[in-house]
């Protein structure tokens, strides 16, 4: 009964407003329960790709979409994630039962409880791989992290790899055009292709370089050369026998930064700026891609040179040492843990603490409390 | 550690040697903290790299920790065992200056630096005072 009286004469209107062969809306759409790929029914546009079903047809008519509609379906479902992070759906609208068998016949729906599965929050939706693109993954121009090489046989097949290129280059007459570009890896047979040619005392190709050109001012092959490891520079270095007059070969600046940038981009050891103004051949190059950089830490040093190793006395920590490991050095911490934990305190600082990205703290905000 | 001390000096001398045999270095540990990037450290760097091992070889009595303390200024801070620590600030100083200030520290008792102003200082002072043959009438012998 409406509260205001007066809206009692519009009860009329509302019934005459009132479909007569309106179907209960179970019977209309059926609810799916159990867990389905969140990417078929995630929608971010808003539109509705499934299709529509007439009210007329009573529940149990056999429903079978057509083949346009299922490819519309999962192309949807493949352009679901753009470029970027894919952003959470504000709506989450799951197919009917019909729909999801049309399009995955192992579909089950749920018979109990137990069988349902939860949807999960957005507090994780940053660090999930599935979330993000392929244009999302780093791809480096040269190795990076540990899988940097500076072994002296892998330097100098490099080494001896990117002076056969430039030479090349430069006996074809494109070395100005080729100098500044990126240079695709190529395959192994470029590899092998380059260490069998020859160098003269000069600074030139003994043997005709245009099959090496060719491949080098092509795109890059479908399986690019990974490098060497140091034991198959051993063997390459025993087997081919070079001579040490190609150490010898005078640099200008040009070549000098071609050659830095080939073996950077199959070694990744970039020799520094400040140290290649004193190489003036290829030898010089050499010692200087060999060279191991300084270590960046002291405990580093001290733990190379082992200075302290026989003495039972000091111990020298890599990092700072925390408030915990003072109070467990003399075994105080698990005392103040005990008290934390009977007071219902956090034991090691705020939990929930403030996500760091600003695109990360912007989604949980947002998303939090849409209904799923 | 002062007990085994005692006991080892003990077993040690034959003869009671008015507590020399038994002395106990006061400094128990010595900390050493350092910056890898700040120039501020490029001296305890060096100490610790060249000087500290042959010295904490020599004082084998001491426990010595090294930890980077990052965009901080590097410190010695000394322990002792009647509880007190002592820090010093080494920065900008050379590897040897650094040394003579951890030879103080290793030297040093761990009490307060205090003002003494007499010859004798006791925990129980005398109400008297101490008898002086130049003062009063004296004794004819």
């Amino acid at each position: 009964m409406p509260r205001i009286p007066a809206a009692r004469a519009l009860a009329p209107l509302r019934r005459a407003l009132t479909c007569s062969n309106s179907i209960p809306f179970l019977a209309t759409r059926a609810i799916s329960t159990t867990p389905f790929p969140r990417a078929l029914y995630k929608t971010r546009d808003g539109t509705k790709v499934a299709p529509t079903i007439p009210e007329s047809q009573a529940v149990e008519t056999e429903y079978s979409p057509s083949e346009e509609e299922i490819d519309a379906l999962r192309v949807q479902e493949e352009e679901s994630h753009g470029p970027g992070l894919a952003v959470p759906s504000q709506l989450v609208e799951t197919p009917a039962e019909r729909e999801a068998k049309a399009l995955h016949p192992e579909y089950e729906p749920a018979r109990s409880l137990q069988e349902l599965g939860a949807l999960p929050g957005v507090e994780n939706w940053w660090e999930k791989e599935e979330h993000w693109g392929p244009e999302s993954q780093f791809k480096g121009f040269a190795r990076t992290g540990t899988q940097v090489q500076q072994e002296e046989p892998v330097i100098e097949v490099y080494l001896r790899r990117a002076l056969v290129e430039v030479l090349a280059l430069k006996q074809a007459g494109k070395w100005d055009e080729w100098a500044t570009k990126a240079w695709p890896r190529r395959g192994d047979d470029q590899f092998r292709a380059t260490l069998e040619m020859d160098i003269t005392e000069s600074g030139e190709l003994k043997q005709d370089a245009s099959h090496i050109v060719a491949e080098l001012t092509t795109g890059e092959s479908d399986s690019p050369s990974e490098g060497i490891t140091e034991s198959e520079g051993q063997e390459i270095l025993a087997e081919r026998q070079w001579d040490s007059s190609w150490a010898q070969i005078p640099l200008d600046a040009a070549t000098k930064f071609a050659l830095r940038k080939r073996v950077y981009q199959f070694s990744g050891y970039l020799i520094p700026d400040s140290r290649l103004g004193a190489a003036h051949n290829v030898g010089h190059l050499l010692a200087l891609g060999c060279k191991k950089p300084k270590p960046a830490h002291l405990a580093s040093i001290l733990e190379q040179e082992g200075a302290y190793d026989a003495l039972s006395n000091v111990k020298a920590h890599a990092q700072k040492i925390s408030f915990v490991e003072k109070e467990k050095s003399i075994g105080r911490w698990k005392v103040i843990e005990e008290e934390l934990k009977a007071r219902g305190l956090p034991v090691l600082g705020a939990s929930d603490a403030a996500p760091k990205h600003k695109e990360q703290r912007w989604i949980i905000s947002t998303f939090r409390n849409v209904k799923r | 550690m002062t007990v085994h001390g005692i006991r080892t000096a003990a077993s040690q001398t034959t003869k009671v040697k008015n507590g020399v045999g038994a002395f106990i270095l006061q400094c128990k540990k010595m900390e050493f903290h350092y910056c890898d990037w700040a120039g501020s450290s490029r001296g305890m760097n060096g100490f610790i790299k060249g000087i500290l091992p042959k010295f904490a070889a020599a004082n084998p009595q001491i426990e010595f920790s090294i930890s980077p303390r990052p965009n901080k200024h590097p410190v010695v801070t000394g322990h002792y065992i009647n509880g007190r620590t002592k820090p010093v600030c080494v920065r900008n100083l050379s590897p040897y200056e650094i040394l003579e200030k951890v030879e103080l520290l290793r030297d040093a008792s761990g009490e307060k630096l205090t003002k003494t102003n007499k010859a004798v200082t006791s925990t129980k002072d005398s109400v008297r005072g101490i008898w002086s043959p130049f003062h009063g009438k004296g004794e004819p012998v």
